[in-house]
C-alpha cells in the first residue's frame, strides 16, 4: 500500500513526526514500508483503498503511548488507536481518516488480577486466548468469557461494547475502572483507580462523582491503556438446552417466549437463535452446494439442513450453577418451551470433571466460526450489520423477513442470529462475500445502505458500526436534530482541539473537518 | 492473597528484575506511576509457546487455519507444527503478505524476530 500522507502533512513534516515517535518508542517499533501499511489495512472491506494508514507506532506502555500522544498534538498528527486490531466485520485495524498514523497497542500484554475476588486490570494487547491460558495454566476458578471470534483484545472488544456467550457477555457492563491517556497526554484512572494505590479499583466501578466508564467506549475520548474487568466464577455445572426450529415464522413464539424468562433473570446468558447457514459456512464452501446466481434457493437450504440436522433456525441457551438450581431451571425452561411447541429440547449436562464443551459459552475461546469468510471461496470477508430491535416476536420476525428480502435481492445468503439482551434483542447479519468477486464487492455497499435505510424507517439503530458506515449511523441518532452527535462533538473540541485521537471514530469529528464533508 | 498466584512461575531473571525495579519505585516517581505489584506479562519467549500464542488459535487443532486447510489437506497436515514441507521463506511470505483467507500479519503483532523464533518451530530441516 502506497503511502498516504496525513491530512496537512507533506512528506517532511511527515517524516519528521516519525522521527519523533522513533525517539519515544525506537526505530523498530515505528512501521513505514508499504508491507506494513498492508498489514493495517482494513482486511475485510470492501475497498480497502478508503481507509488507510499513513503508518504505525507500537508503543509498551502507558508511559510511551503519553509521549507519543503528546508529539502527536505538536505535530498535528491524528492517531488511530488499535489494541489487537481484529475489529473484523467493523473496520479491522484501518482508521476511518486515511493517512492516520495507528497506534498499535498489540505489545502492551501485561494483566494483573485480583484471585480473591476473580477481577482483572488488562492492557489493550491481552487477547482473549492469553487471559483464558493465564486462568487455566494457573488453576484460577474463574472462567472468561470469550467471543465467536476469540482472536481479538479483551479490552477492545469491551470499549466497542462486544458481547459473549455467558452470563457474563454483557462485556461493556463488566468494566471496573479504566487507566485512559487523554487526548492532551494526560493520565486518569476511573472509579476507585483515581485513589491512588486503592485495593478497589477492578471492585467498585463508580468511587466519587461522574462515572467516565461508558465516555471511553466507542468514542475518542481518550486512549485506554488499562482496563479492569470482572470474570465469572467458575459454575459447578452447566446445562446445555438446544432446540432445532423447522420454520423461519418460528422466530416470532420462540422470541416470545424466551424474554420473559430473560427478563426475569431466570435464563441469565444471552441466548441466541441463528440460522442454518452458521454451520455450514464453517464446514462447506458455497460450491459444494450450488452454482448458480443469486441466494441459495430454498430446496439447497433443504439440503444442508437435512446434511447437519439443522433447524431453519437453532436456539442455544445455557444454565449455569449448582445442580439443584441449573436442574431445576432446566426444568422450567424445558416446560415452557414444551407448552408451545412440540419440536423437541435436546438437554446435557456439564459437571466439574467433565471435558467441556468447545464452545464460548463454555468460556472457551475460538476462531472456527470465521472459517465461514472462506463460505464464497477467494479473499473471504464479512460486513456486520447489527441493529438493536425491541424484544418482541412479532417485530423480530418482521424485521427478519425485511432483512431476508433484502439478502435475496441482492443475491446474497442470509447468515443472521437474534441474541436476546435482557430488555432488548441484537440482530447480528454478518454479509459474507468475496473480495476477488468485483460484481459482489460492487453491491455489498449498496446492500449494506438498504439494509441501514430500512432499519432507520423503523427507527432501530445498530449497536456497532463499520468505520465507513460510522457516520451514517450517527446520523439516524437524530433526536432534537442531532443533540447527541453535537455533544459529542463539543465535548471532543474541549478535550481534542488538535483532533489527535482518533477523527471520525463513531461519528464524532470535534475540530477535524467530516470526511467527505459530510454533514 | 490479592497477589498474582503465577508469581512462583516467574523466571528467576524476572523475578530479580523486578526486585530492582521495587527499590527504583522507593526512590522517586510521580504519584499517577505508583503501581499495584504482580504484573505479569503473557508475552511469551520460547518457539513453541510464541508459536501458540502468535498463530495458535488459528493453527491448532479446532482453529480457524485448520478448518480451512482441513478442506483441502488430508488429515493431520492440515495442522501446521505436522507439516514437514515448511520453508522460512514461505512462511515470511504468508504472515506478511497474507494467503486466501489469512490476513497479512503487522511487526506490531508478531515482530520479526519473534517472527524467526515461529519458523525455528515449524521448519523441520
Amino acid at each position: 500500500m502506497q503511502l498516504v500522507l496525513p491530512p496537512n502533512h507533506n512528506e517532511s513534516s511527515f517524516e519528521a513526526a516519525l522521527r519523533a515517535f522513533a525517539g519515544v518508542v525506537g526505530e523498530r517499533w515505528v512501521f513505514t514500508s508499504d508491507q506494513d501499511r498492508d498489514t493495517y489495512v482494513d482486511h475485510y472491506g470492501f475497498d480497502v483503498n478508503a481507509h488507510v494508514a499513513s503508518a504505525a507506532v507500537a508503543p509498551a506502555s502507558a508511559e510511551e503511548v503519553q509521549a507519543i500522544v503528546k508529539l502527536a498534538n505538536e505535530h498535528k498528527l491524528p492517531l488511530w488507536p488499535i489494541s489487537r486490531g481484529k475489529n473484523f466485520g467493523y473496520g479491522s485495524a484501518a482508521p476511518v481518516v486515511s493517512g492516520s498514523v495507528v497506534l498499535d497497542m498489540s505489545r502492551m500484554k501485561k494483566i494483573w488480577m485480583d484471585v480473591d475476588n476473580g477481577t482483572v486490570l488488562v492492557e489493550p494487547g491481552v487477547g482473549f486466548y492469553d487471559l483464558f491460558d493465564y486462568v487455566e495454566q494457573n488453576n484460577i476458578p474463574y472462567w472468561i468469557s470469550p467471543i465467536g471470534n476469540s482472536w481479538g483484545s479483551v479490552a477492545g472488544n469491551a470499549l466497542d461494547r462486544g458481547v459473549g456467550y455467558t452470563p457474563y457477555g454483557d462485556h461493556s457492563d463488566r468494566v471496573c475502572g479504566l487507566e485512559v491517556v487523554l487526548p492532551d497526554g494526560d493520565l486518569v484512572r476511573t472509579g476507585m483507580g483515581a485513589m491512588s494505590n486503592s485495593e478497589a479499583w477492578t471492585l467498585h466501578p463508580y468511587g466519587f462523582g461522574p462515572h467516565w466508564d461508558q465516555m471511553f467506549m466507542q468514542s475518542n475520548f481518550g486512549i485506554v491503556t488499562k482496563l479492569g474487568m470482572w470474570l465469572m466464577p467458575k459454575p459447578e455445572t452447566v446445562v446445555s438446552l438446544d432446540m432445532e426450529l423447522d420454520k423461519k415464522e418460528d422466530l416470532g413464539w420462540a422470541i416470545d417466549t424466551l424474554a420473559p424468562m430473560r427478563r426475569s433473570g431466570l435464563i441469565q446468558q444471552s441466548p441466541s437463535i441463528g440460522n442454518w447457514l452458521r454451520a455450514a459456512a464453517v464446514l462447506t464452501k458455497r460450491t459444494d452446494w450450488y452454482n448458480g446466481e443469486g441466494a441459495i434457493p430454498e430446496d439447497v437450504i433443504s439440503a444442508i439442513r437435512q446434511r447437519f440436522n439443522l433447524g431453519w433456525w437453532s436456539i442455544n441457551l445455557r444454565i449455569y450453577g449448582p445442580e439443584e438450581i441449573t436442574n431445576a431451571t432446566a426444568n422450567v425452561v424445558q416446560n415452557t418451551f414444551a407448552a408451545r411447541t412440540q419440536y423437541p429440547m435436546r438437554r446435557g449436562l456439564w459437571r466439574e470433571g467433565m471435558p467441556r464443551e468447545q464452545q464460548p459459552f463454555a468460556g472457551i475461546p475460538i476462531t472456527f466460526p470465521l472459517a465461514n469468510a472462506g463460505w464464497h471461496g477467494g479473499r473471504g470477508a464479512h460486513v456486520g450489520f447489527s441493529p438493536a430491535l425491541p424484544q418482541s416476536g412479532d417485530k423480530a420476525l418482521a424485521q427478519f423477513q425485511r432483512t431476508f428480502d433484502r439478502y435475496n435481492e441482492f443475491g446474497m445468503d442470509y447468515h443472521g442470529s437474534f441474541a436476546l439482551g435482557e430488555r432488548h434483542i441484537t440482530n447480528v447479519n454478518q454479509v459474507l462475500y468475496d473480495r476477488d468477486n468485483k460484481a459482489m464487492v460492487a453491491q455489498v455497499d449498496q446492500f449494506f445502505r438498504a439494509l441501514l435505510s430500512d432499519a432507520s424507517v423503523q427507527r432501530y439503530g445498530e449497536y456497532r458500526a463499520h468505520i465507513e458506515y460510522m457516520d451514517l449511523i450517527a446520523q439516524s441518532y437524530d433526536f432534537n436534530n442531532g443533540a447527541l452527535w453535537r455533544l459529542n462533538d463539543r465535548l471532543k473540541t474541549a478535550l481534542d482541539p488538535n483532533g489527535i485521537v482518533a477523527p471520525g471514530k463513531s461519528g464524532i469529528w470535534g475540530s477535524t473537518p467530516r470526511r467527505g464533508g459530510a454533514v | 492473597m490479592n497477589q498474582l498466584m503465577a508469581c512462583e512461575k516467574q523466571r528467576p531473571l524476572q523475578q530479580f528484575r523486578k526486585i530492582l525495579l521495587a527499590g527504583l519505585l522507593i526512590a522517586s516517581i510521580p504519584a499517577h506511576a505508583q503501581e499495584k505489584s504482580g504484573w505479569i506479562d503473557l508475552e511469551k519467549q520460547d518457539s513453541a509457546a510464541l508459536f501458540g500464542e502468535k498463530c495458535g488459535m488459528c493453527h491448532k487443532a479446532g482453529g480457524m487455519g485448520t478448518t480451512i486447510l482441513s478442506r483441502r489437506l488430508q488429515g493431520e497436515q492440515a495442522l501446521l507444527e505436522n507439516r514437514l514441507d515448511l520453508k522460512a521463506e514461505y512462511i515470511t511470505a504468508v504472515v506478511r503478505g497474507g494467503f486466501g483467507v489469512m490476513y497479512p500479519i503487522s511487526r506490531g503483532e508478531v515482530s520479526d524476530e519473534q517472527l524467526v523464533k515461529i519458523q525455528q518451530h515449524l521448519v523441520k530441516e
